[in-house]
């Protein structure tokens, strides 16, 4: 889609009842999805904002956002190949993990996407999510909202009423496709991009997706939204490897739902990556909903200046002889606050369940950075193992005792322990591509100005 | 098992201490219900001077304006109304054993307060309904300047010192439910120890609630001056009704330098009764306060004990027990705020749900900036004994400063069938393995009780625990 057929009232500064039609309308869907849109929208006018007296929001104020104020809609820029990217994602993609399907949504649009023929031919989908339901509309129609509802919160209200771009992911049964899928998510205009990303790995299919969000912006310029959902399926001993890699501009709020559905003996992996944005609060929850279920949940965070990092995330067993095994690690500095919320739910019946759960963070240099760590338990069930853990400290000097022991200079020592830190989460990814580039963006986040600080 | 024999004789069939003896009130306030008039009249009939009198109406203030919680326990059903906020069952507090009244004696020895402890007790504090009925100190305490008494005779006497610390550690406007206690406050405890003054033998107070809507408001502040020490025990019981009842009370407990300052309680109120407890010290430099907080009985405990440690090198543990049975929620755990470098604290807690109970821990850890070299540690362990209970964890942990060391860990599993296996091939039945099984579990925190309250808390969990196995 090209900007110039964008409808005005799309290019307006507020969102209303009336760009969320002129939306639908723009996009040419069907009923269905034009009334979920206006129902949406009109739940998200009757929720209040969160404030800290939620106890989902109690440590993240957000009482100055003002979603609705945004430009709803940001159009992009024409691409005919590759090579019209703008060259910071061509660079991003250069950087980044080989892959077999790629997808690059410019603000609103998703501008260019490129697959494999070995994909294609085994049947793999991988488009925007306008396209897809346009071509997959049975197939989206029974998943769509269904994970991430407008009623989840006001957050994804909002992207049920006025989603633009996003990303449909299909695996068909049995299909293994062993490179990497990646979608791009790269703003460069002032005002609110809402992706949407649809997963479905059939039964036996095995898959690796990376969601990446990345924009050039800095504290200085005006600020943008970003408000996404993502909505995994995962059918009957199926394999989905997700990873989220949030690296925004300074500039940037964001918001993300990410839910899951696990099958029977399905296994998922999730990676939670929070580097950049002015304020990121991301909603991870697994729902091991059949008997063998199992995911890996890792988080990695480090926030620096004035960052605000939250992470809510669920642990739901629902199902027996499930597993699920959590590790979120974060380091802070200057004046940020890293905000921990995990949450084990065994539910009744949900016997022989193993659920572990661990949050360390990491404070460097600096007396006013705030690490809050809330990992909870809810067990409704006997036969279960479940424990958590969580810890919070400085960069221990024993180890930097026995680094500079051995010849090491004090700053090198201190950058040793802290990618040592982060090491026990990056050394569970299989992916060269991804931890070489989470590798350069913990040295620059040391770099800054970190030395002179160090304790 | 040398507790088999006591547990038949105590049967199964009712709540342990289910009995009652006929209600005898001095006086009563004439209608349930809580207002200024109400307010008034407690703080009349107990000649109190002024600023408590002013003191209690602010806080009704704040109770009136707070919302009952919706976090915690289910308090949907509580009705404030139909309450007597203030009754006094006698005129005069007892001087020795022999003038306590018979029937009151009866209950006592019902509860089975050991003979031997009588007599060997520092002071017993006897809280019967909303008074203090019997009291007692001896006299090498009295000598020493240790002031035990109960709080009105406290205001009473020691006024300065009530005035100077009385709502400093728990303002009234804290919470809904200490606001509630600021504003009819009845009995309770008040310690003051002078410096350097360690008292050896544990001060003890039994609290009951004898009178069917009857709330228990008692209001208790242990002052431990400077280089002093003293453990202080508060047991509770109450006997069974129909109706809810409600029990609300305010501890404040303040550790000058270098003092310390033991609290140890074992709650076992009926199982209609609501409590909602609000407990706080202040540790200043080089000060320790323990709170050993078991919590068997109740429909519902909020209690979550705090220690604010404000002077550098302070130090705060939490023991904290609890067994929930089938209806029972136990909403406990502890808090600790590091406001003071070189600090540290533990809290342990051990939590056991059988039945339909529930059994949530829920804490606060809090390290404030500029608290360096702090260091605190977390432990939670929940046992579940059946498919239907339940267990919550919710430590709150919030850092401020990056030269502290804090850890926290739970872990939630039911009894080990290995374990049972190897008791049972030892020649152990099944229930009596459980039940070793659960001693060992609560072992730690039964270890730091006096020997008297271990045994009652172990024989207390395996009368609740009788039958458990099917």
């Amino acid at each position: 889609m090209s900007a110039n057929v964008v409808p005005e009232v799309l290019k307006g500064t507020r969102m209303s009842e009336e760009t969320v039609k002129a939306l639908s309308s723009f996009k040419d869907e069907p009923g269905w999805l034009t009334e979920n849109r206006l129902g949406a929208w009109r739940v998200f006018e009757a929720l209040p904002m969160p404030t800290l007296r939620d106890e989902a929001w109690r440590y993240t104020d957000i009482s100055d956002v003002r979603p609705e104020d945004f430009s709803p809609y940001v159009p992009s820029p024409d691409v005919s190949s590759e090579d019209d990217l703008p060259e910071a994602v061509q660079k991003l993609i250069g950087e980044g993990e080989e892959n077999s399907a790629l997808l690059v949504q410019h603000n609103s649009e998703t501008t260019f996407q490129r697959m494999d023929d070995e994909l294609q031919n085994k049947g793999v989908v991988f488009t925007d999510l306008h396209t897809a339901l346009r071509e997959y509309e049975d197939l989206i129609k029974e998943r769509l909202f269904k994970l991430v509802p407008e009623d989840y919160d006001k957050f994804s209200a909002l992207s049920a009423a006025l989603f633009a771009g996003g990303s449909f992911l299909y695996v068909p049964r049995g299909v293994d496709v062993e490179v990497p899928i990646q979608s791009y998510r790269w703003l460069d205009a002032i005002g609110a991009i809402m992706p949407r990303t649809l997963v479905i790995v059939e039964e036996g299919a095995s898959v690796t997706y990376i969601d990446e969000y990345a924009s050039g912006g800095t504290e200085e310029d005006e600020p943008a939204l970003s408000n996404g959902a993502v909505e995994l399926y995962v059918g009957q001993g199926a394999n989905l490897r997700y990873v989220s890699l949030q690296n925004w501009g300074r500039n940037v709020l964001h918001f993300n739902t990410i839910r899951s559905e696990a099958g029977k003996d399905a296994t998922i992996n999730s990676l939670v990556v929070s580097l950049g944005s002015e304020l990121s609060r991301t909603n991870v929850d697994a729902g091991l909903a059949e008997a063998g279920s199992d995911s890996e949940m890792l988080g990695l965070y480090f926030a620096d200046s004035n960052q605000v990092l939250d992470h809510y995330t669920l642990q739901d067993h629902l199902a027996p002889n499930a597993h699920s095994d959590l590790l979120y690690k974060g380091a802070l500095r200057d004046e940020s606050l890293a905000v921990f919320s995990g949450l084990i739910r065994v539910e009744p019946g949900a016997q022989k369940t193993d659920a572990y759960q661990t949050n360390r963070n990491l404070i460097l240099g600096t007396d006013d950075a705030m690490a809050v760590s809330l990992p909870r338990l809810e067990i409704q069930a006997d036969d279960v193992k479940c424990s958590h853990g969580s810890t919070t400290g400085q960069v221990d000097d024993v180890e930097l005792f026995y680094l500079m022991s051995r010849g090491i200079p004090r700053r090198e020592a201190e950058k040793l322990v802290v990618f040592g830190f982060f090491g026990e989460v990056t050394s569970r990814i299989p992916l060269k591509g991804l931890k070489d580039k989470l590798d350069q963006a913990i040295e620059a986040k040391i770099g800054l100005g970190f030395e002179e600080r160090v304790a | 098992m040398p507790e088999d024999k006591t547990i038949q004789e105590l049967g199964l069939d009712e709540y342990k201490y289910g009995f009652r003896d006929p209600e005898e009130y001095f006086f009563r306030t004439p209608r349930k219900g809580i207002d200024p008039e109400i307010v008034a009249m407690i703080s009349k009939h107990k000649n109190e001077p002024e600023w408590m009198l002013e003191f209690r109406l602010k806080a009704l203030e704040s109770f009136l304006e707070k919302p009952t919680p919706t976090w915690g326990g289910d308090l949907s059903e509580m009705d404030y109304d139909d309450i007597y906020y203030y009754i006094r069952p006698m005129e005069n507090q007892g001087r020795s054993w022999d003038d306590v009244p018979d029937d009151i004696k009866n209950t006592f020895e019902k509860l089975g307060i050991p003979q031997a402890e009588r007599e060997s007790l520092a002071g017993v504090g006897a809280q019967y309904e909303s008074e203090v009925v019997y009291h007692s100190l001896k006299k090498e305490l009295e000598e020493q300047g240790v002031i035990f008494l109960d709080m009105d005779g406290g205001l009473r006497e020691h006024e300065d010192i009530v005035g100077e610390y009385f709502g400093t550690v728990i303002p009234p406007d804290d919470n809904k439910f200490a606001a509630l206690n600021s504003a009819v406050w009845s009995g309770g405890s008040f310690v003051y120890i002078p410096p350097g003054v360690s008292v050896d033998i544990p001060l003890q107070a039994y609290f009951r609630i004898n009178a069917e809507n009857m709330g228990q408001f008692e209001r208790t502040l242990i002052i431990a001056d400077e280089d002093s020490y003293v453990h202080y025990i508060e047991g509770c019981t109450a006997p069974t009704y129909t109706t809810n009842s409600l029990h609300s009370a305010v501890v404040e407990l303040i550790a000058k330098p270098g003092a310390r300052i033991r609290y140890s309680t074992i709650q076992n109120w009926s199982h209609n009764t609501y409590n909602l407890v609000t407990k706080r010290g202040v540790a200043h430099e080089n000060a320790t306060i323990e709170w050993v907080d078991g919590n068997l009985g109740s429909k519902l405990t909020m209690k979550y004990p705090a220690v604010y440690l404000v002077g550098e090198g302070a130090r705060g543990e939490i023991l904290s027990v609890a067994y929930a049975g089938d209806g029972q929620h136990q909403d406990a755990g502890g808090k600790v705020v590091h406001a003071a470098p070189n600090t540290s604290s533990l809290i342990t807690s051990k939590s056991i749900s059988k039945g339909t109970g529930r059994s949530t821990y829920r804490g606060l850890l809090k390290v404030h900036e500029g608290c360096h070299d702090s260091k605190s540690r977390v432990e939670c362990d929940a046992l579940l004994l059946d498919e239907n209970a339940r267990t919550d964890t919710y430590p709150y942990i919030e850092i401020e400063e990056k030269k502290v060391n804090t850890e926290h860990e739970a872990t939630v599993s039911k009894v080990g069938e290995d374990q049972l296996f190897y008791l049972m091939s030892r020649g152990l039945s099944e229930e009596e393995a459980i039940a070793m099984v659960v001693n060992g579990f609560i072992e730690p925190i039964a270890k730091e009780l006096p020997l008297e309250y271990a045994i009652e808390l172990n024989r207390l969990i395996q009368l609740e625990m009788e039958g458990s196995v099917g």
